[in-house]
């Protein structure tokens, strides 16, 4: 029982035992912690996009390629050859030995994704030849209690590629997403419109597949966050909707 | 530092300060879901600025997202605080087994005082934090500090309930 202490000091002690030990949830402590890093690059990412558009530095056409321009899901393993790409594969390497191509616009620039051993699925983008331009290695990019099917959940957060971004000047943002691994396409829908991305199978462990997405959203403005997508749809081989989420997180 | 060390470090931080960072949410808002929740969130927006903060203090910028995110709950919900002696309902469910007790008559009493008086209290006789510290994380003067808890101690002195306790 909690004795008041006399004196000067506080009559109650707030140091009282625990009857309940705390217990915090850590993977979910690091899925929000994420989600909000990725937030907050989206919002970096508009203000990049903004100044290259204050500069005039937007390719001609380049408004043009948001949606449909995706490569098919049946594309072959890419060779990832910056060598910050293969320590990360190195120290994280894919749960099946290989790398999946998730995209290879623009010309020179290749995406893929892994998933690790761990359950986590990774992603790097890259250009050949460097050229001295930015890579991007996110891994874990999801953590296995993120990824679809492991716990109910449709469609992961979104994350920016930043490497991405900065290889297309515009108003269009490259963002990532898991899905349902049934999927084949998914419809993304942002400030009013529809964005359409296929959907690539990538080998976890156990035989499991996740679909991964890459996606072009188009902001109006020159600020885009994860908020502003309100609708994700994933589609089936034959058309039926297998999944569809509203203001996912 | 490779994803592996950051995820390694921040998992030893957050086991190492749950403890207290649920305990500070607790006697901040008297309950323990809400507690576990303002916890959780401070903890995820320090991993979202690990880079930032790992190197500092992290557990004051933890510290700070429980007390700003309590404040404003508390400003959400209700516009001007008026303690009451009424016990909030929460408080009728609390465990009354025996190790429950004295948690209970504790956040009883908390429950009296202001959301300042709370805050205060639980920076200096929990965390045994200095004034100029506490002051520094609630953005007050020293001297609001030194009112605030002088007022606090006075309250919990004059508090029946716990005079009652003592006597029994």
């Amino acid at each position: 029982m909690t004795t008041p202490q006399p004196g000067r000091g506080c009559p109650v002690d707030l140091h009282y035992p625990d009857p309940q030990p705390p217990n915090l949830d850590l993977a979910a402590i690091i899925g929000q912690g994420r989600r909000i890093r990725h937030r907050r690059r989206l919002s970096q990412l508009g203000a990049v996009l903004a100044a290259c558009v204050a500069v005039g530095s937007v390719i001609a056409g380049a408004r043009g390629f948001a949606i449909s321009m995706f490569p098919t899901p049946s594309g072959p393993a890419a060779a990832p050859s910056a060598a910050p790409i293969d320590a990360q594969v190195a120290e994280d390497p894919p749960a099946n030995g290989k790398l999946t191509l998730i995209s290879s616009w623009p010309r020179h620039w290749t995406t893929v994704a892994w998933a690790t051993r761990r359950g986590e699925v990774c992603l790097a983008t890259f250009r050949i030849p460097m050229q001295g331009a930015t890579e991007n290695v996110e891994c874990p990019a999801w953590l296995r209690s993120e990824v679809p099917g492991s716990g109910g959940i449709a469609f992961s957060a979104l994350v920016p590629d930043v490497a991405l971004a900065s290889s297309v000047p515009g108003t269009a943002w490259p963002v990532l997403g898991l899905t349902d691994p049934r999927a084949v396409r998914v419809v993304l829908t942002a400030f009013g419109t529809e964005v359409s991305a296929n959907v690539v199978p990538v080998p976890l462990s156990a035989g499991k597949t996740v679909g991964v997405f890459l996606a072009w959203i188009r902001a109006p403005g020159h600020s885009f966050s994860g908020t502003d997508v309100t609708n994700e749809v994933a589609y089936d081989q034959s058309g039926h909707i297998i999944a569809n989420a509203s203001n996912p997180p | 530092m490779s994803r592996h060390d950051e995820l390694g470090e921040f998992t030893d931080f957050v086991t190492g300060y749950q403890g207290k960072m649920v305990r500070l949410a607790e006697l901040l808002t008297g309950d323990r879901g809400r507690a576990e929740d303002l916890a959780q969130d401070g903890f995820a927006k320090a991993y979202a600025a690990w880079d930032r903060i790992r190197g500092g203090d992290p557990a004051a910028y933890v510290r700070r997202c429980i007390i700003n995110a309590n404040t404003d709950w508390w400003r959400r919900r209700v516009r001007y605080e008026q303690p009451s002696p009424q016990v909030p309902e929460i408080f009728a469910h609390v465990d009354l087994a025996a190790a429950s007790a004295a948690r209970d008559l504790v956040l009883r009493a908390l429950a009296k005082l202001t959301s300042r008086e709370r805050a205060v209290l639980a920076l200096r006789f929990y965390l045994d934090l200095s004034e100029l510290q506490i002051a520094r994380e609630l953005g007050i003067s020293p001297g609001t500090v030194k009112s605030a808890t002088s007022r606090a101690l006075a309250k919990l002195r004059a508090d029946a309930e716990l005079r009652s306790e003592v006597a029994s």
